[in-house]
């Protein structure tokens, strides 16, 4: 018999499909302000979406051709984040390396993209440094996985806004990437009295 | 001793700051199991360095050349410590590991101006100030385990963009709500005396400032006091603030010795951390 006073959790009350091999789990779509109950279909794997993305933006070289640009540079990209991941995973760390240093240089011309928003020119801008400030060491799974998932994040949603982007960045910090350029402390030197 | 009160020097190493002085502040944080910061450090930290940042954010997005900008920042900078301004101003023209660097020149023909060395180191160091501003702002209740002394006559406004600048919104205190602070400070005049009279005879024009506003604080403690009255008190109130059984945490230990002497409390910096 409950109390008056008893504060219930409806979590308590609602049940979760569950799929104990990682496979397709039902998943709902949470967003800041927004919240929808529109079930998605997980990929089978989480770093690849769905609906390939072209499909989104059938028409991006016509209305904007950064983003035609940037979407292709962002799938050769992811390719070779996975690339490393994999590789790293066999513990073939020369090709692993590689694979990061190909997609290292793709990320000036996909800088130039940046009209595309602040919030993927801040993202383009947090990878270059991050991977640059590790000064040839090679990046650690954990730091590659957090890469692969931003870099994901913008390939989905290269509008992506400024705030948005802020959070993906302030997981750097967790994995130890540092994203800021090696001449933003003498900016912040000057700025900080 | 477990417990440390932050102070606005460390909050700013923390949130805006880079290498040494941030890892500094961060591994002095760690020493303690309880560390506290009062809002009042918020409010000088909004209208102190993150200010700044937010200037010279809208610098470089107005002028949209980071050389231009360079040249705002030099003259903004003609501090006494001029020589470690020309040193900063020369790395930042050197800027060597800019991703501009390293992007090919035949990309102008592609994208245009803003494939331009200038407009890349432009924006790349635009966007970094702005993540610093945001991320800062996100982060500020984050850098200590509690927040203390709310002020009811303050409200945490985040930054926002407007028309491609960020704007910070109202700093100042609420003047319809009575001043927070003061009405704490005047809680203890025999402190605020002994802090005042601690550094009345300095020659820092900052510290005759302090030591005026606290003389009207127990002298005249019914004369309400302005904004930048409250400002002015800066260090005072982090020692007067600052719990029995707590160290003040600060890297500017020059200023906040002789308050903290004068009520029996004590200063520790980061660099007494580094082995």
């Amino acid at each position: 018999m409950l109390k008056l006073a008893d504060v219930l959790d409806i979590n308590d009350y609602i049940s979760y499909p569950t799929d104990s091999t990682g496979g397709d789990v039902l998943k709902e779509i949470e967003k800041s302000g927004f919240r929808s109950t529109t079930p998605i279909m997980a990929s089978s794997s989480a770093d690849e979406p769905s609906i390939p993305i072209r499909e989104l933006y059938p028409l991006a070289s016509e209305i904007k051709p950064e983003l035609s640009t940037a979407l292709h540079l962002l799938e050769e990209g992811i390719e070779d984040i996975n690339i490393s991941i994999k590789m790293l995973m066999e513990n073939d760390l020369i090709s692993s390396d590689d694979a990061i240093q190909r997609f290292q240089a793709l990320l000036p011309e996909l800088f130039c993209c940046r009209n595309l928003g602040d919030g993927f020119g801040a993202i383009v801008n947090a990878i270059f440094h991050s991977l640059k400030n590790l000064n040839g060491i090679p990046a650690s799974l954990e730091q590659l996985k957090v890469i692969q998932k931003i870099t994901n994040r913008i390939l989905t949603e290269p509008f992506i806004s400024f705030e948005e982007a802020v959070d993906e960045i302030i997981l750097f910090d967790t994995v130890e990437l540092i994203s800021e350029s090696d001449h933003f402390k003498y900016v912040a030197d000057l700025l900080i009295e | 001793m477990n417990k440390a009160i932050v102070d606005t020097t460390i909050l700013t190493d923390v949130l805006l700051n880079s290498g040494e002085a941030r890892s500094n502040a961060n591994n002095a944080l760690k020493q303690y199991s309880q560390t506290l910061l009062p809002v009042y450090a918020i409010k000088e930290f909004k209208s102190g360095p993150l200010k700044n940042f937010v200037w010279m954010h809208n610098k470089f997005a107005l002028l949209g050349s980071y050389e231009k900008a360079l040249d705002a920042l030099q003259r903004m900078s003609r501090t006494p410590k001029r020589y470690t301004t020309s040193t900063a101003i020369q790395a930042l023209k050197e800027a060597a590991g800019s991703i501009a660097k390293v992007t090919a020149g035949n990309l102008v023909d592609k994208y245009g101006e803003g494939a331009t060395y200038d407009r890349i180191q432009c924006d790349e160091l635009r966007l970094q100030i702005k993540i610093a501003i945001i991320k800062a702002w996100k982060k500020r209740r984050k850098v200590t385990t509690d927040i203390v002394c709310p002020l009811t006559c303050y409200k945490e406004i985040a930054p926002f963009e407007q028309r491609g600048l960020i704007e910070l919104g109202l700093s100042e205190c609420d003047k319809s709500n009575k001043c927070a602070m003061a009405t704490l400070l005047m809680t203890k005049p025999d402190d605020l005396r002994l802090m005042r009279d601690a550094i009345v005879q300095s020659d820092k024009p900052e510290n005759k400032r302090r030591a005026k506003i606290l003389r009207q604080l127990y002298r005249t403690p019914k004369v309400p006091i302005e904004n930048k009255d409250c400002r002015k008190l800066g260090d005072a109130i982090f020692v007067f603030i600052a719990p029995d059984d707590a160290v003040i945490l600060t890297t500017n230990a020059v200023d906040h010795i002789p308050l903290a002497k004068a009520i029996g409390k004590q200063v520790v910096t980061p660099s007494e951390f580094i082995h």
